[in-house]
């Protein structure tokens, strides 16, 4: 028995990190947010220019499209680490939306699957999910094919024929859209698990929010050493150590949940969505603390935008909110327990 | 990832399950901190030991069944959920044997490990005195070199078991010097075991907050200690007593089937309570999913103790986790229960007595704040004060 990803998924996140610390480091987030507004089309506001293209030569934007289709073929359990990485950069590039789109279309198969994921493993095509034929999707900016799920099932739309309006909200590296599907467009995906593709998308945001946590505490933690008051580094005050404790176990004890719902998900065992809720809500949980704590102690130069943890602190707010609010989540899961 | 389990651990779950459904008691034992009750749970500890229950992780020599970490888990999960009566041997068996195992003589372990096993001999902790609870290494309790032995003088507190237990273990400054200025404080400790019935020992129970004598304090005058009762080299305690603490706080002593077998009941509890505030079931769903995270973070732990990785002071982590989540669990069911949940005689009462079992938790095992500074420290990387 193993509860960690692979050690191989390990090491591919890790060279994902590598490359996003050289690529995406604090400096080119802030001038992804800043590019908002500027191009022409809107097309790629937020995004880190360039960046796409080297995540798909690695094998980031196919990563769970087939291989026969030109993809890395991994399951959410393989695709997990590099969900991490993507929290813990605070990534402003469609590695989520897209692989769970992927995901999807690779579960249903079928005409929009063989036509769609080699482009998308190309990294010619990103795919977004919209909840609804008029809803606020992320990614929904940057996408090429929407995948539409509703009361019928889903939905494949291309962008010629929804309305994409950009929803400026506190996170410009989000892509966020209001998206309106033009009545009867689009073709429907046959066989596709909707549901399903659901919770992978919880324990994918989960496995981010764990990231982001962890890039946080890092955060505080190298602050709090150098930071000095009263002649000594606010780090050796138990005040600010106990707080910082406190993130280091809740992120501790999400990570493991995370990983068993990544588990349960890939193999659509009978609690998957019970695990996804679970995972989505711990981590959830552990990344809004580990926001509140990082704020706290980096006090007054936290809370200014010349800082760059609010970069953290925004993203951990988007997606607690996104995919089932962290509330709606435990709602979920308190109604299969005891019923009602 | 690979989360399926083999066929032979499941059989080994079914063949625990059996034994304790036909075993387990099925009046609940009276208290083990009174007399009546530690007599009753000395006899359920021998027929755990004659069945090849009572150490399941030992080495078969000493009556285990030399499981392994998984099977310890599954084992402790079955034990839990069968409602099977608290460990009287748990300082010793839980405590003390890891160390036994690391460091002591063969001859030790012929003389100790199956009597402790059997509850033959159950052991009480000397570790806290008056002026030494967190800040354990400022102890004084003394142990001076005599003829073939050493004499210990001084005193212990919050002995738990310490009422009715045979034998003690614990730590004596063996070298007086190292309390002096600019020595340090964690030499000159040397761990001893000896019996609470030899000449000098007074032991005085203290009744705890449930009114029962669950600990005591324990008095040494000139008390004789052979060379053979000193575990591991003299002078090195502190490293002893810190492998033993470090199981205590990692795995053994808090295993994941108590609190899910709780969180269960917990649950029951709600179903059962058509009035029950959404509140307290709101915290009784947490409660239930963190038992869940502490299951899967123990295992993640064990997973990768076996395979060979070294688990240090994160053992931390899982103190500060099980402890605060064994208080929600508790008091969310009396908040649940109501007036009903502070009788002390009703079915229900088990809560009322978990409840104060789990305010002890933040407290012992190295109190909470302790443990924030162990990781802030350790962990993080934090400076020190």
């Amino acid at each position: 028995m193993r509860l960690q990803p692979d050690e191989d998924a390990l090491e591919f996140a890790a060279a994902v990190r590598d490359l996003l610390s050289q690529t995406c480091d604090a400096q080119a987030l802030r001038a992804a947010w800043d590019s908002v507004g500027q191009g022409a089309s809107g097309r790629d506001d937020g995004r880190v220019p360039g960046l796409w293209k080297r995540l798909a030569d690695m094998g980031v934007a196919g990563l769970v499209v087939p291989e026969e289709l030109g993809g890395a073929g991994l399951d959410l359990t393989g695709a997990l680490p590099v969900f991490v990485e993507a929290g813990r950069a605070a990534l402003p590039e469609p590695v989520v939306g897209t692989s769970v789109g992927a995901a999807l279309l690779t579960q249903a198969g079928g005409a929009v699957a063989h036509e769609w994921l080699p482009r998308v493993a190309a990294g010619e095509a990103v795919l977004a999910l919209a909840d609804g034929h008029d809803a606020l999707v992320v990614g929904g900016q940057w996408a090429d094919l929407f995948l539409l799920g509703d009361n019928d099932g889903v939905r494949a739309v291309a962008r010629d024929d929804v309305d994409v309006d950009s929803a400026p909200s506190i996170d410009p590296g989000l892509g966020l859209a209001r998206v309106r599907v033009h009545a009867g467009a689009g073709a429907p995906v046959d066989n596709a698990d909707g549901r399903r593709a659901f919770d992978w998308a919880c324990v994918a945001v989960a496995g981010e929010l764990v990231g982001l946590a962890r890039a946080m505490l890092d955060r505080a933690v190298g602050y709090a050493k150098v930071r000095e008051q009263f002649g000594k580094p606010i780090g050796s005050f138990q005040a600010v150590k106990h707080q910082l404790a406190d993130v280091f176990v809740a992120t501790s004890f999400a990570a493991p949940v995370v990983n068993r719902a990544a588990w349960s998900v890939a193999h659509d065992l009978p609690t998957r969505s019970r695990d996804a809720s679970h995972a989505k809500y711990a981590a959830g949980r552990a990344a809004a603390q580990a926001a509140r704590t990082a704020l706290q102690v980096h006090a007054g130069i936290g809370y200014t935008y010349e800082n760059d943890l609010h970069m953290w602190l925004k993203r951990t707010w988007s997606l607690a909110s996104q995919w089932g609010t962290t509330d709606w989540h435990k709602d979920r899961i308190a109604r299969e327990l005891l019923g009602g | 990832m690979d989360l399926t389990v083999d066929a032979a651990r499941e059989q080994w779950r079914a063949e625990v399950r059996e034994w304790l459904a036909a075993n387990v008691p099925a009046e609940p034992l009276p208290s083990l901190d009174t007399a009546d009750g530690f007599a009753a749970h000395r006899d359920w500890e021998r027929r755990m030991y004659d069945a090849g229950f009572a150490v399941v992780t030992w080495p078969e020599r000493f009556g285990g069944r030399a499981v392994d970490l998984l099977d310890w888990l599954a084992f402790e999960e079955e034990y839990w959920a069968a409602g099977a009566p608290v460990r009287v041997s748990q300082n010793g068996i839980f405590l003390l044997a890891p160390a036994m195992f690391e460091v002591a003589t063969e001859a030790q372990l012929e003389r100790f490990m199956v009597p402790m096993a059997r509850a033959d001999e159950v052991w009480a902790q000397g570790w806290s005195e008056p002026g030494a609870g967190s800040d354990l290494a400022a102890l004084r309790s003394r142990a001076d070199r005599v003829d073939g032995g050493w004499r210990l003088n001084g005193q212990k507190t919050w002995s738990t078991r310490g009422t009715f237990a045979d034998w003690m273990f614990g730590l004596f400054r063996s070298d007086p010097r190292s309390l002096e200025a600019g020595s340090s404080r964690h030499r000159g400790l040397t761990y001893f075991l000896l019996p609470l019935d030899a000449d000098g020992v007074t032991v005085r129970p203290i009744r705890q907050l449930d009114g029962e004598p669950g600990f005591a304090e324990v008095f040494f005058d000139d008390v004789f200690v052979p060379d053979d009762q000193v575990l591991g080299e003299v002078g090195k305690g502190w490293s002893v007593a810190m492998s033993t603490t470090t199981s205590e706080r990692g795995l053994t002593l808090r295993s994941p089937g108590r609190f899910m077998a709780s969180a269960e009941r917990l649950l029951d509890l709600v179903r059962r309570t058509p009035q029950a505030s959404g509140r307290a079931v709101d915290d009784a769903v947490d409660a239930w999913l963190d038992a869940d995270a502490y299951r899967l973070y123990v295992l993640d732990t064990a997973l990768r103790a076996m395979a060979g990785e070294q688990i240090g002071a994160e053992s931390s982590a899982n103190k500060l986790f099980w402890s605060d989540l064994d208080v929600r669990i508790h008091d969310a069911a009396l908040r649940l229960l109501g007036p009903a949940g502070l009788l002390t005689e009703t079915a229900d009462a088990r809560w009322l007595d978990g409840y104060l079992f789990s305010l002890a938790g933040p407290i012992y095992a190295g109190t909470n704040e302790i443990q924030r500074n162990v990781l802030a420290e350790r962990v993080l990387g934090l400076p020190r004060a």
